[in-house]
């Protein structure tokens, strides 16, 4: 996990160095750079930590992202426009810089949001009860629930999943579940309120 | 080299940032030294050859320099682990 925040600030470096001193080569090995930490990052580090580190992990590639899309935006963008407008005096003038802040400061409240979200999701690693059940043969297959199982899970079994050995999700049939409860309608004995 | 020159005990701050680091700092020194009109050397970019390199190093040591802060203390070699396991809450 260290070298992917090691990459990725030096990816940033390479990007804000390259913006800032005009070298394509180096904002280009920077973004390359950032490319293979993210790759990295979901391919081989979130299964190796922790959800409160998946959650820093995710944020601060996040924040490296937005900050060296920020950079590139505002500063190469602008000179790009400008240049390309010189030779073209109709061409509309260029946005204001303020423009650029504001969507880079959006952008960065959806990540954090949407990150902070998928990270709550809890794996199949971090499920509180599992239950093996043994498989005899392929196919279609007819299975009881222990009573332990049912203790655990909730009243209707909206918590249960069935999963593969391979955590794969595998379609299900429930057969003599509960009776749908009835409605409860107390009777109404006298018009009268008793006290 | 990395494999037969012994470790340091201090972490971070030993033979390895000084001997990368001070390659990068010079190729970088010469990149800045060797600005336009004096960047052709032998009918070449020196000065983009110098910079790639110096930018090369400076991976490499932050690489380095990672592996010898998390490798554990009296061992000879480096130990590059890229699986560092964190368990939180």
């Amino acid at each position: 996990m260290s070298y992917s925040i090691g990459w990725g600030l030096f990816a940033l470096t390479l990007v804000v160095a390259g913006i800032w001193k005009r070298i394509r080569a180096a904002r280009y090995a920077g973004i390359a750079l950032l490319g293979v930490t993210v790759v990295k990052l979901f391919t081989h580090d979130l299964a190796n930590l922790g959800q409160l580190y998946r959650i820093g992990a995710l944020l601060g590639v996040a924040v490296v992202a937005i900050a060296a899309s920020f950079f590139y935006q505002r500063f190469f963008a602008d000179d790009s426009r400008q240049a390309a407008a010189k030779p073209d005096a109709k061409t509309p003038p260029p946005s204001q810089p303020g423009m650029s802040f504001m969507k880079a400061r959006d952008t960065l409240v959806a990540a954090v949001v949407l990150l902070a979200l998928s990270a709550r999701a809890a794996t199949f690693s971090e499920w509180q009860w599992r239950q093996p059940l043994p498989v005899s043969s392929p196919g279609l297959l007819k299975l009881s629930l222990p009573e332990s199982t049912l203790d655990a899970a909730r009243p209707d079994l909206g918590d249960l999943r069935w999963l593969t050995l391979l955590a794969m999700r595998c379609p299900i049939f429930w057969t003599g579940l509960f009776p749908p409860a009835k409605p409860f309608k107390p009777p109404i004995l006298s018009s009268g309120v008793e006290r | 080299m990395l494999q037969y020159h012994a470790r340091s005990e201090v972490p971070v701050f030993n033979w390895y940032l000084y001997a990368y680091g001070l390659v990068t700092l010079c190729l970088f020194a010469g990149t800045w030294l060797l600005a336009p009109p004096r960047q052709m050397v032998l009918n070449s970019n020196a000065r983009r050859c110098w910079g790639t390199l110096g930018t090369v190093l400076a991976f490499l040591l932050l690489n380095i320099e990672i592996a010898d802060y998390f490798t554990p203390p009296g061992q000879a070699a480096l130990t590059f682990e890229f699986s560092g396991i964190l368990r939180g809450t």
